[in-house]
């Protein structure tokens, strides 16, 4: 951190300078607003001044006053809501009356940026969403990705845990996980880094690119779309601007209780149940390898062996019967998260230049206790005018964050396996960190080694500061623009990105962590009374360093006319060529002390035994590995929009890209894509009369993205490695098998939309459809596994996305209090329309949609159940159907199950999804309360599994419910619990019908409430502006379809209530 | 936009640059050898499925109700068992050696001999080769005299995965792996840096096992006594320290080629599998494999430790081939064939280092059957929990009336048999590949 100290240091000395600009005398400014065809007076007109937040509003006579401050001359802005916005200099007259003419149109001109060029929405075709700074800033968060949740229409967070597109802008447009992702464009290039580094207070706007007209111009990596953030920046003849930001967020501790589970007393029954049959004298047994065994398995073994008495065992029991491992777990693990973030900028600007400023500190106390994340943003950009017409601007951003991440997490007693029993006490009676068993029996670790060896106890909760694991990146974004404008209608820009990242992993584990006291005794010589170390008796450190470098070029050449009455023209041609080389590296040392940062040597090329021959001889753990990777692209694109009488717009786009695809000729790595859009601004017509809805436009586009999957390729792809475990020798695998016919995924869109107004925008909005056909998508298809291969990855599917977006704004009230309604509605159905594979085994498409699956005929991911025919009344064994007919052969079942034997509920994400969310404001006090909902999806809910259960792992509370006697099977579904455990039961009963679930909900995402201090106020103090925020967000589900009241979109523990303060000043 | 200029010219070796610097092409030796080093997927994960279902032990009925389904059907010899991991395994290392061979003759040399060539080809053949044995065993009936009828397995001998599946016949099976195998044999090195690479000894030591699986006991000896020819190292085990966990490091010296088993469900996963006590009790007190192989466990009953891949607790049973195996081939075959003093010769070689040497007292007999009869015997004692090995003598001796047997597990009350020869000794088809390819199931 202590570099980014010393870059603050420059950044401010920068700027002290363009910082002492006011001055002058004390004054008031008065006058009059009037509509200027009537000179009736207008009420409520709001008066400021540029670049400062001065403002009043206008009485019932148009009048106004304003006190200015000591200056010689400024420039007025004023605005309202039905009239056009002036702008008037102010010299020196302070008594001055202003005209305002009526909006003849009620567009809302807003300004969106592809990252390519900027344009006016007026003479847009396709479909984007602008999401600006207030209601970005809306939502609170360290991370800019999850401020769009619930404000950004047709973006689904699909927040299951498993989830291989955890971010989907309409729908799924690839069948792969890894290039699901949207593209995302940071002041003009895609942001490689990793997207936490980004400060979303730097965030001036964001816009998605949803159709082909938006996106086709990123090509062949805009196939999910493209989200484009644009950074703040200073405007010209804007007087400087100091703005703080602080923002404080507590986190509730996760619920560990959410999931309803069996009780400790019933799960010790279940062991003693086991015990009698046996099921544990592998282990008791085992005096080689000490597996470990769970402290009522020692008690019953202890009384099965007569060390015991019936009395003492049952006592010793009945002791473990009341505690549950949740209540240690939660209290020593978890804590409150708290969120802090702090952000101060500066901006302003003169006739030749403008600059803006930052820099922000986040530090966050994770959940967990012992993780962390701090983070320090700095950031600069500067633009200059050279000379006419020749314009520079330089960006410098660095980031540098570190994570600690200490928490054992889930804590297991094994290395492999080992479930936690849930009797398990993370303290003992004394307050202090107790022991728990790990990979041995506590009764080999007592007593081995006689004092010679390490203690070889695990403690979890000391584990949390016997090692440190911290990951630190510091992140660094050049951005270098120059523009020459010439001929009046030409500019030419080259612009230059360079992104340098390293991160540094750090995983030190000291003498006193379980891993390195275990490695060292694992590898311990007793010889005579001499202790020898084959792993030195120190800490371990693992490293891991990555560093990033990417550079990215682009040439430019801007075509504008615009000045003629009735045409426009505007269009940009360019090319681009980007690089981007990482390595990485990793590394360990043994012995290793961090005060004198000393290490010792190991032999890796020779077996030792491992003490007490606990496992065969071993080699010492090497843990030393490089890899590299590289990624170039070259692009070249054109853009037109051409415009009549602001009434019909026409635009087009067609773009090439290439990149270092392996295993494929050059040629074949051209990808040509194309869009065309035509508007047409019907309320522009001199026939369109309709007074209700003065502003109607309608739009329709077609065009071609893509998706690049750099993982595949054409040839027999080896991946080299360095050793082999046994033999020490390089070897390679094979990644894929040759596949000559592999093509870049292609996505067509189709998308008609219209944007309305009705008068003085009382209501406007947009509503959109869309047509989005995926050809070629590579998908893994189940094969033959006599090629050698389970899955093979091939074009072979092709999906369409058919959807609508609706977003509706209205104002409600108006008024010094006013109340709007944004409302977002987002309909998306995937469909396979083409699986080369057909289902052979109907049991395939089994599945609780976790996973992308794909069906023909259905979505990507879907919910299918094996359709149940109840319990058997005599053993309360689940009951499907084979060919119409009950059955309760699961063996059966799986291999030969019709489709209608199976019930097909739908899909797992939600199919109509959005938000709606009402502001109301009175004075100051802004309140605004979103409710995001979700519809048309299932989920299944977990039940009991008999084979965790007799595997050691706490079972579902469903257990209580479990048939048990005959006529249960009226009012149960839950099966009777059998032993021995029949997998294939449980696989069964999983996969029932009977366990799914409606997803549908209403959420309340969040509660926004903010006070900006009166302007009467303010004056007397020497802020600009002042204001409070309280926010609160994930407050949970208000209504659920599901019976079980569960949220669906967490069903195993739903992510606890936040509640955020925040204040920020202007000066 | 002289640079869009620029760019057309110099895109294509701009272009040319991998996205991932440890990503090759099939294309030199060196990479080559590279695929066959790979030796997670070329020596581990050998079939488990005829072991599994072999009697030399048995699992306490708490350790059978653990274990998955597929297991325990294969345990009980459930006709309806679907075994498909072990075919999955051996199917993807013949699609190795099968990248190697289509490429091996026209890669550039790059440095390296033509003798390397030739020892990677010998070395792609051989996992081939061996391969569709361990298949062969597994997946067809055991192979009849008047067999011509009988189905063999799919015989991929070409990388391409459009290749359609079709079954072989056994005669056409065995052909492949002979021929596969010879080739191995006159181009491998005689000696390999490390046994997870063929040698010359190895190829030898598999056409013997193949043969000896045909009953050919004449070609069995010959290829036993090649092999014996360049590698003959029998562990003396009067000098083995008995009290070991592990009594043998991993590569000992009578290791010809290293394999190890795929960990079907843990069921030899350190002391779950239990030797039976018929057979247990055939050692004779003065058999050091009494105490070097075995341990007894706190319940009474022996578990194997003497394990050759290095690991008795890891529970991957050594799967390879070793020079004891080659020994007692080399004396069933003489004996089989008359040649009573060659028999003699290698089994009281063999035995004198199985034996305490204070007490050990030299085999002998004028009758062939007696000395095969001690050979089976010593078979059964020394390759007990050898991988693949007992379930290939079962179907080989079940042709026998002399050594044919019916095999018995009782698990609780219930009680499951396998009669010799049974179609049960073929396991059945992967039902998922039967479903995608249409080839012929194994008969019910």
């Amino acid at each position: 951190m202590t570099k980014g100290i010393k870059i603050l240091g420059c950044i401010l000395l920068l700027y002290i300078p363009l910082m002492i600009t006011a001055a002058g005398s004390q004054d008031i400014i008065s006058g009059r607003v009037l509509n200027a065809e009537t000179d009736l007076p207008i009420e409520g007109a709001s008066i400021g001044v540029v670049g400062e937040s001065l403002e009043t509003v206008t009485d019932k006579q148009g009048r106004f006053s304003l006190s200015i401050g000591k200056r010689e001359s400024m420039k007025l802005i004023i605005s309202h809501i039905s009239f056009l916005e002036e702008k008037v200099e102010v010299g020196a007259s302070r008594e001055i009356i202003i005209h305002l003419k009526e909006k003849k149109s009620d567009i809302e001109e807003v300004v969106v940026s592809t990252g390519y060029s900027t344009a006016r929405q007026r003479h847009l075709t396709g479909s984007f969403e602008h999401i600006n700074q207030e209601l970005f800033n809306r939502q609170i968060s360290t991370d800019v990705l999850s401020r769009l949740d619930g404000i950004a229409n047709s973006l689904l967070f699909d927040k299951r845990s498993s989830s291989a597109a955890p971010l989907q802008i309409r729908g799924l447009s690839t069948l792969t996980g890894a290039i699901s992702r949207p593209l995302i464009i940071l002041d003009n290039f895609p942001y490689e880094g990793d997207i936490e580094n980004i400060n979303p207070n730097d965030i001036e706007s964001v816009t998605v690119l949803k159709d082909a007209a938006a996106a086709a111009i990123w090509g062949a990596r805009a196939g999910n779309g493209v989200i484009v953030l644009t950074s703040k920046s200073g405007v010209f003849h804007e007087q400087s601007n100091v703005s703080v930001t602080s923002n404080i967020g507590i986190t509730a501790r996760p619920n560990l209780f959410y999931a309803p589970q069996m009780t400790t007393s019933d799960f010790i029954d279940i062991e003693r149940f086991l015990f009698e049959k046996g099921e544990y004298n592998w282990a008791l047994n085992d005096r080689t390898s000490w597996p470990v065994v769970t402290p009522v398995v020692e008690i019953l073994n202890k009384e099965a062996t007569g060390i015991y008495s019936d009395t003492e065992a049952k006592q010793a029991i009945d002791a473990l019967r009341q505690l549950d491992v949740r209540d240690d777990l939660s209290r020593y693990l978890y804590r409150n998260a708290v969120n802090q973030q702090y952000n101060l900028q500066l901006s302003g600007g003169t006739q030749r230049s403008h600059y803006n400023a930052s820099v922000g500190y986040d530090g966050n106390l994770r959940s967990e206790v012992g993780n962390a994340y701090e983070r320090l943003s700095l950031r600069t950009s500067n633009t200059y005018k050279l000379a006419k017409g020749l314009d520079l601007d330089l960006g410098l951003t660095y980031t540098g964050s570190k994570a600690a991440n200490n928490n054992p997490g889930e804590i297991r007693t094994s290395d492999v396996g080992g479930t936690l029993y849930p009797y398990a006490r993370l303290v003992d009676d004394d307050g202090n960190p107790a022991i728990l068993e790990r990979n041995y029996r506590l009764g080999f670790v007592d007593t081995v080694g006689g004092g010679k060896l390490l203690d070889w106890h695990y403690r979890p909760l000391d584990e949390i500061t016997a090692s440190e694991n911290t990951n630190r990146i510091h992140d660094m974004l050049l951005n270098a623009g120059v523009k020459y404008s010439f001929l009046s209608f030409f500019d030419a820009s080259v612009r230059y990105q360079y992104h340098s990242a390293r991160n540094n992993g750090q995983h030190h584990y000291s003498v006193d962590s379980w891993y390195a006291r275990n490695l060292i005794n694992r590898f311990t010589q007793i010889a005579g009374g001499n202790t020898i170390y084959i792993v030195p008796n120190g800490g371990i450190l693992d490293e891991s360093t990555g560093t990033r470098n990417g550079h990215s070029l682009r040439t430019q050449l801007n075509f504008t006319h615009n000045t003629h009455k009735d045409h426009a023209i505007n269009a940009f041609m360019g090319a681009e060529v980007r690089n981007r080389v990482t390595d990485n590296s990793n590394s360990r040392v043994y012995g290793y002390d961090e005060r004198y940062l000393t290490h010792q040597s190991v032999d890796y090329i020779n077996r030792y035994p491992i003490y007490g021959g606990l496992s065969s001889n071993s080699l010492i753990p090497y843990n030393a590995g490089l890899s590299g990777f590289v990624n170039r692209a070259i692009s070249m694109y054109f853009n037109g929009t051409y415009s009549y009488k602001d009434r019909y717009v026409l635009t087009g786009s067609a773009r090439r890209d290439a990149s270092n695809l392996f295993g494929t000729d050059t040629n074949n790595k051209w990808k040509p894509l194309w869009s065309l859009g035509i508007a047409w601004e019907i309320s522009n017509e001199p026939f369109y009369k309709l007074d209700a809805l003065p502003y109607l436009k309608l739009r329709a586009t077609n065009g071609y993205t893509g998706n690049v999957n750099n993982s595949l390729s054409a040839l027999t792809t080896l991946n080299f490695r360095s050793l082999s475990s046994k033999t020490r020798l390089p070897y390679a695998i094979i990644v894929n098998p040759p596949n000559p016919s592999l093509r870049w995924e292609q996505v067509a869109t189709w998308n008609v939309g219209a944007d309305f107004a009705t008068r003085n925008r009382r209501i406007s909005g947009s509503i959109e459809y869309y047509n989005r056909k995926s050809t070629d998508v590579i998908s893994a298809e189940p094969a033959d596994i006599t090629t050698g291969f389970n899955r093979l990855t091939r074009n072979s599917a092709q999906l369409r996305n058919t959807g609508m977006d609706i977003n509706i704004a209205s104002a409600n009230l108006r008024g010094a209090f006013s109340w709007n309604t944004n409302v977002l509605f987002s309909l998306n159905k995937t469909k396979v329309e083409k699986y080369l594979v057909e289902a052979i085994r109907p049991s395939s498409m089994v599945g609780s949609g976790h996973t992308i699956s794909p069906i023909v005929g259905r979505g990507a991911y879907n919910i299918v159940s094996y359709r149940t025919a109840g319990l058997n009344p005599e053993n309360g064994n689940p009951q499907g159907y084979v060919g119409g007919e009950i059955s309760s052969d699961y063996r059966d079942i799986i291999d030969n199950a019709q489709e209608s034997d199976l019930v097909f509920h739908g899909s797992a994400t939600p199919q109509k999804f959005g938000a709606i969310r009402n502001t109301f404001s009175w004075k100051g006090v802004s309140l605004s309360v979103n409710l995001s909902y979700r519809y048309d999806y299932y989920f299944r809910r977990r039940s009991i599994s008999y084979l965790g259960l007799y595997g050691g792992a706490v079972g579902h509370a469903d257990y209580y419910q479990r048939w048990q006697n005959p006529g249960d099977e009226m009012h149960t579904y839950i099966p009777s619990a059998a032993y021995p455990v029949d997998s294939r039961r449980d696989q069964f009963y999983r996969d029932a019908d009977v366990l799914v679930e409606r997803g549908d909900h209403i959420r309340l995402q969040d509660i926004n409430l903010n006070y900006s201090i009166g302007n009467d106020v303010i004056a007397r103090t020497p802020f600009k502006r002042l204001t409070v925020t309280g926010y609160i967000s994930n407050i949970g589900v208000i209504w659920t379809k599901n019976s079980l009241n569960v949220d669906p979109d967490f069903n195993e523990m739903p992510l606890p209530t936040s509640y955020t303060f925040g204040l920020k000043a202007e000066f | 936009m002289s640079a869009i200029l620029f760019l057309q010219l110099g895109c294509a070796a701009f272009l040319e640059e991998k996205p991932d610097r440890s990503l090759a092409l099939a294309d030199g030796l060196k990479e080559l050898q590279a695929i066959l080093d790979y030796e997670v997927g070329m020596n581990q994960n050998y079939p488990a499925a005829g072991d599994i279902a072999s009697p030399y032990f048995y699992l306490t009925e708490a350790d059978w109700s653990a274990r998955t389904e597929i297991t325990r059907e294969i345990y009980s010899w459930n006709e309806k068992a679907d075994n498909s991991q072990d075919w999955h395994n051996a199917y993807t290392r013949i699609f190795y050696a099968n990248v190697v061979l289509d490429q091996i003759d026209d890669v550039a040399l790059k440095g390296r001999r033509e003798q390397d060539r030739a020892a990677i080809k010998g070395s792609a053949l051989f996992f081939r080769g061996w391969n569709f044995f361990q298949l062969s065993q597994i997946y067809t009936p055991p192979y009849m005299e008047d067999g011509d009828g009988q189905w063999g397995i799919p015989l991929r001998l070409g990388a391409d995965i459009n290749i359609v599946t079709e079954r072989s016949t056994i005669s056409e099976t065995f052909n492949q792996i002979v021929s596969d195998l010879t080739y191995a044999s006159q181009t491998l090195p005689e000696q390999t840096v490390v046994p997870t690479r063929p040698s010359r000894a190895a190829a030898y030591a598999a056409l013997s096992i193949v043969y000896l699986s045909l009953d050919d006991f004449l070609i069995a000896e010959k290829y036993a006594d090649s092999c014996l020819m360049l590698q003959s190292d029998l562990i003396d085990y009067n000098f083995v320290d008995g009290s070991m966990v592990n009594p043998f490091p991993i590569f000992n010296e009578e290791v010809i080629f290293h394999a190890t088993m795929f960990g079907t469900s843990q069921v030899f996963y350190r002391n779950r599998a239990k030797i039976t006590e018929e057979l247990f009790d055939s050692y004779d007190e003065a058999d050091l494999r009494r105490t070097v192989f075995y341990v007894e466990q706190a319940d009474g009953s022996f578990t194997f430790k003497g394990d050759y891949s290095g690991s008795s607790t890891s529970g991957l049973p050594f799967c390879g081939m070793a020079t004891d195996e080659i020994y007692l081939i080399k004396a069933e075959c003489a004996a089989r064939l008359q040649k009573n003093e060659i028999a003699l010769t290698y089994l009281n070689e063999f035995m004198r280092k199985r034996y305490d040497s204070a007490v050990f007292e030299v085999f002998n007999s004028n009758d062939a059957l007696e000395i095969l009869d001690k050979t089976i015997s010593e078979r059964r004692k020394q390759l007990a929990f050898r991988g693949g090995v007992s379930w290939r003598d079962l179907r080989r001796l079940n042709r026998e009336e002399r050594y044919r047997q019916t095999l018995v597990r009782e698990i609780g009350d219930d009680r499951y048999t396998l009669e010799p020869n049974g179609k049960r000794y073929a396991f059945l088809i992967p039902v998922s590949v039967v479903q995608m390819s249409g080839i012929r199931q194994n008969e019910r």
